[in-house]
């Protein structure tokens, strides 16, 4: 029977080059060809594993400048799974035990090396195994950490589903409550009462087309479908439609503007007043009353900078970059004012989708700007 | 005669609006507030008949303004919630709200709540009280209200009262869930079972000996309770 002989990568922590070539010489006897190298001190062992991969270490226990426990020590603190085999001229069982307990896979004296070959194998077996063992664990651990993440993920779907039926209910109820009102009691109503229920409706009305308007562009964006047209817009008259737009609705807060009238920028027309809405009447939110809103557009490096500062109580720096994940307003603990967190997140999309950048400043108690920037006219990518 | 007079307590502006302007136009007396604090001052300076509260408010919500309302005020109170789910319901009428209703609402439908409200705790007032009841370490004086255990006073709330007349006038025969649900919170809570047994439970902590096996008010298994005047 010709049998091929086993490859084995061998490093030898031994003083004496005799005792190497016998145990080398027994290793090619039970069917190994060893490739090897020998080493007698901590130096010498430190660069051979950290240079080289080796499957088994066979170590003598005592040496003039090295010992088999401080090299066990060394491999086991790299954290390698190396079988550690020992081999020592003089050795008492309690020696052993203590190598064994350090970790040492076997120990044999020299000269009865009957055990050598049947205990290279059964360690390198070990060895197969562990790591199998090892592979099989890690990747339950994945599994599990990605079914936590899904977990979780489903749990803030289902979170975002109530909030946002509930952010539609306010605005539902106004516009059925207002509604019927004028329809039931416009015999007892002043015609300025009878006007004001209409406009409330009205606005709600609008407030809930602006939501269905958020829910579909993250529907599209997360479907990759968002489809932009790019165009020159004037930067001064589309801030100001949108704050006319929101003033009419709420009168409570101060609004200052900044902006050249000639600036234009490179934009899909509805989707930057969709940006601006969004960043606008979260700054009314998160604002308190009487409270003044600067919104300004500068010029800077071939971009237009759009910027929304409120007075409001500011983010923690912890929350701040989690705004712009979807669901993830949720689970602001500290929050206490309602709100979904769809239109930051839509915002994102919105401005990625036109080769531009979202950011955002915010003090705890100092208020929180708002940033965005879009490639001037001429400048688009 | 005086105007029945309502608080209307919710954050959103709009909604105080139609609100106030529907239920002035069928002349009630309307006063607003917009959060938890406002809304416990008005009552203790305005005294208002009812109060209209919405759960969802920044910094106190309905639930603790309710808790807190409470423990001075037995005013009825009807809840607005923008959330479906039962949840909010049992939690609400378990802190003493007399009903509850799910924006969004019909206003003409919260008309019909407050007058059915207003009617119930106009009948309980006018009601033909039970006689007054002594039981070993008890007595109950259902004319001034008090219920003395061991020769102590132990208050009771407006509902709990409600509960305890309605358990001693039928005195030792069986009253079903839905009997006493009717009574207490009206028609529409007939299979709130959950909220009568938080009630309950908290009736039997101020007057058992031992609320945990309860010798006065028993439970007929899944169909009601019994009041059991004992001599213990």
């Amino acid at each position: 029977m010709v049998s091929m002989k086993t490859p084995l990568r061998v490093l030898l922590i031994e003083d004496s080059e005799n005792d190497a070539i016998l145990l080398l010489r027994e290793l090619r006897r039970v069917g190994y060809d060893p490739f090897s190298l020998r080493v007698d001190n901590a130096e010498a062992l430190r660069n051979s594993i950290e240079n080289e991969k080796w499957d088994i270490v066979i170590s003598d226990f005592v040496m003039p400048r090295f010992s088999g426990l401080e090299a066990l020590k060394m491999i086991r603190e790299k954290g390698l799974d190396i079988p550690f085999i020992i081999i020592s001229g003089k050795i008492s069982d309690e020696t052993a035990v203590i190598a064994m307990k350090a970790g040492a896979s076997d120990y044999l004296t020299k000269g009865n090396f009957a055990r050598l070959g049947p205990a290279i194998e059964r360690e390198l077996q070990e060895v197969v195994i562990r790591k199998e063992r090892e592979r099989v664990l890690k990747q339950l651990r994945e599994r599990e950490q990605e079914l936590d993440i899904l977990k979780r993920m489903d749990r803030l779907k289902d979170d975002f589903i109530g909030l946002v039926s509930h952010e539609l209910r306010t605005p539902i109820t106004v516009v059925l409550g207002a509604l019927d009102t004028v329809l039931t009691e416009h015999n007892n109503l002043s015609q300025k009462d009878t006007l004001q229920l209409i406009y409330d409706a009205y606005w709600e009305a609008d407030e809930l087309s602006s939501i269905l308007t958020n829910l579909l562009e993250l529907a599209r964006a997360r479907a990759d479908r968002l489809q932009i047209t790019e165009e020159s817009v004037d930067v001064y008259t589309t801030i100001k439609n949108v704050i006319n737009r929101i003033k009419r609705q709420v009168a409570t807060r101060k609004i200052t503007l900044k902006c050249d009238r000639k600036l234009t920028v490179m934009a899909d027309r509805i989707r930057l007043e969709q940006i601006l809405r969004n960043l606008i009447s979260n700054a009314f939110k998160y604002s308190p009353s009487q409270s003044i809103i600067h919104i300004s557009a500068i010029l800077v490096n071939q971009e237009i900078i759009f910027r929304v500062r409120d007075h409001g109580r500011g983010i923690s720096a912890a929350n701040q970059k989690r705004l712009f994940r979807p669901f993830e307003r949720l689970e602001f603990k500290e929050e206490t004012t309602t709100g979904t967190g769809l239109g930051l997140v839509v915002c994102e999309h919105l401005v990625k989708a036109q080769n531009g950048r979202i950011w955002v400043k915010s003090k705890i108690g100092a208020g929180s700007t708002f940033y965005f920037a879009l490639p001037a006219v001429g400048m688009a990518k | 005669m005086k105007q029945f007079s309502i608080l209307l307590v919710d954050d959103e502006e709009r909604i105080l609006n139609f609100l106030k302007t529907k239920l002035k136009s069928l002349h009630y007396d309307v006063l607003v507030a917009s959060n938890g604090s406002e809304a416990l001052e008005l009552l203790q300076s305005q005294a208002p008949d009812l109060i209209i509260l919405d759960i969802l408010m920044p910094k106190m919500d309905g639930f603790e303004t309710l808790k807190r309302l409470r423990v001075f005020s037995s005013v009825p109170v009807i809840m607005l919630s923008a959330r479906g789910d039962s949840i909010d319901r049992v939690k609400g009428l378990g802190l003493g709200a007399d009903d509850y209703m799910i924006k969004p609402f019909n206003p003409d439908e919260l008309v019909a709540r407050i007058e059915a409200v207003r009617r119930r705790v106009s009948n309980a007032a006018q009601r033909k009280n039970p006689k007054n009841l002594v039981m070993g370490r008890i007595s109950i004086d259902f004319n001034k209200h008090v219920v003395l255990v061991h020769g102590e006073e132990t208050k009771l709330t407006r509902i709990e009262w409600l509960l305890l007349s309605e358990l001693v006038k039928n005195s030792g025969s069986l009253i079903f869930y839905e009997e006493l649900l009717t009574r207490v919170w009206g028609a529409e809570y007939r299979n709130d079972i959950q909220i009568l047994r938080t009630w309950i439970s908290r009736l039997r902590l101020k007057i058992e000996e031992d609320p945990k096996n309860p010798k006065i008010i028993r439970t007929a298994s899944k169909t009601g309770y019994i009041f059991q005047p004992v001599e213990d």
